[in-house]
């Protein structure tokens, strides 16, 4: 489904690029196990030495942040953790003074080591050929997707000190936590990449990262597919945010989810080659689809939104609904900027293990295709 | 106030008394967390009435921070009997269903 001119951004040989942006907190302590426990979406391993990859919600259960959470012991072996996470300014408050509000009595020490890291991400070595392996998929709930790790089997997200093997989709690679100024030691078998480079490539394999693809205080963990990338659990005792995302889980109904996108401007062939900002994306009803009295459907109100791109390729929020009739080629995404018209081109994710929308597509055909003329 | 009493005299011990505290955690980032306790810490708040002597209450200091202000009820329902934290200031409405969890109202 990808057009020649995406598949050549496609970069299989070893590379290594760093990631920029990010901040990073020391949590320590006799309790800092527990403290973070209560704040997040995954449970603390008991392996003191395992990584993970989470998420801080607020109490209406709305996403503050996507993190990737280090195993580091602290001072005289106390257990620690290093939180790593998108530093740029958004609507949620800063991490570190969130935190500090909910330390009271416990005996946990809070501390900005930003200035102390960087983080790289590598990919496309053999060596991550002996860990990502096909996942497993709990497909109980119907519109949510949760990696199932085999128990007997190593710890997914690895526990060698700095580096997390990232099981947010297949392909990832590793993410590397260095110190400041240094370059990661992949640097001498790797091809050195940009930043760019990277945001591509998580692009092109659906893993939405940042305060930019998961807005801070709007967005909500499952649309955002942190149940895909492994950061949910819903068996886990109470933390902050856990009543609307178990509630969501056990009786819910997904409408929408963050999907990479391709945007070019109408008629071009050419993907956009400048940012675009936050624009609505409307499902536009093509010639084809017309509804029961055989009159052309029209659809007035915005069905999506573009969160990032670059170059052409980044994330939207869909409906999923929407996607349907797309796929039926009854109708086209488009987004209106003032003048200007774009298409959008939704990729979906051929790891994913349900290969289309929630509606499945037989199921979709009876409801759209009543009334519609096709020249079939 | 009864409830309170009838602690103090089945531990017998004058200083007995319930402690309560606010902790990090719960579905909204604070709960509530009442114990049995004896005697006071420094720092520690000690609320005595007459209608509850010889028992009390005790709150630390952090914790009184967060809910000066409360009351502490005794509620007996068909799930069971607990005491119960309402009408904090701090709090904004709208709890986690058990009332245990609450958010800080900034």
């Amino acid at each position: 489904m990808l057009p020649p001119s995406i598949l050549a951004l496609v970069r299989n040989a070893p590379t290594v690029a760093p990631i920029p942006h990010r901040a990073v907190l020391s949590v320590t302590g006799s309790q800092a196990g527990e403290f973070l426990n209560g704040l997040i979406t995954s449970p603390i391993p008991t392996d003191p030495q395992a990584h993970f990859f989470t998420t801080f919600l607020h109490a209406q259960g709305r996403v503050l942040y996507d993190a990737f959470v280090y195993a580091q012991a602290g001072k005289g072996g106390a257990p620690g953790f290093l939180v790593e996470y998108d530093a740029r300014p958004s609507e949620a408050p800063p991490l570190l003074a969130m935190l500090k509000r909910y330390v009271l009595r416990s005996k946990v020490k809070l501390r900005d080591v930003s200035e102390e890291y960087d983080v790289w991400a590598a990919w496309g070595s053999e060596k991550e050929k002996t860990w990502d392996v096909k996942r497993k998929w709990d497909l109980t709930r119907n519109d949510f997707m949760t990696p199932e790790w085999d128990e007997n089997a190593a710890w997914p997200w690895g526990t060698t000190p700095g580096v997390i093997q990232d099981r947010r989709a297949p392909g990832m690679g590793h993410r590397l936590l260095v110190r400041k100024g240094d370059r990661p030691q992949e640097v001498s078998t790797h091809d050195v990449a940009s930043a760019e480079d990277y945001q591509l490539h998580r692009t092109l394999r659906s893993v939405p990262e940042g305060v930019l693809d998961i807005r801070p205080m709007k967005a909500f963990p499952m649309e955002s597919n942190l149940d895909i990338m492994g950061a949910l659990n819903y068996s886990k005792g109470c933390f902050v945010g856990q009543e609307l995302t178990a509630r969501t889980y056990f009786t819910g109904i997904l409408r929408k989810r963050i999907l990479p996108v391709a945007v070019r401007q109408s008629g071009n062939r050419s993907l956009v080659d400048s940012p675009l900002p936050l624009l609505d994306i409307r499902t536009v009803p093509n010639q084809r689809w017309k509804d029961g009295d055989g009159v052309q459907k029209t659809m007035r109100r915005s069905h999506g939104k573009l969160l990032s791109s670059y170059k052409g390729l980044g994330f939207a929020l869909l409906r999923l609904e929407d996607l349907v009739p797309i796929h039926m080629e009854l109708a086209t995404l488009e987004i209106e900027d003032g003048e200007t018209k774009y298409e959008v081109e939704y990729l979906w994710p051929d790891w994913w293990p349900r290969q289309s929308p929630r509606l499945a597509l037989l199921d979709a055909h009876e409801r759209f295709a009543v009334g519609n003329q096709r020249q079939d | 106030m009864q409830q309170l009493r009838s602690i103090t005299e089945r531990r017998n011990n004058p200083k007995a008394g319930v402690r309560v505290s606010v902790e990090s955690g719960g579905c909204h980032g604070y709960q509530y967390k009442v114990t049995y306790a004896e005697g006071r810490e420094p720092n520690d708040y000690l609320f005595s009435h007459p209608s509850v002597r010889p028992s009390h209450i005790v709150v630390d200091a952090v914790s009184m921070a967060l809910m000066n202000g409360a009351t502490v009820d005794f509620v007996r329902e068909i799930i069971g009997s607990r005491f119960l934290i309402v009408d904090n200031p701090q709090a904004k409405g709208g709890n986690c269903g058990c009332g245990v969890s609450w958010e800080l109202k900034i």
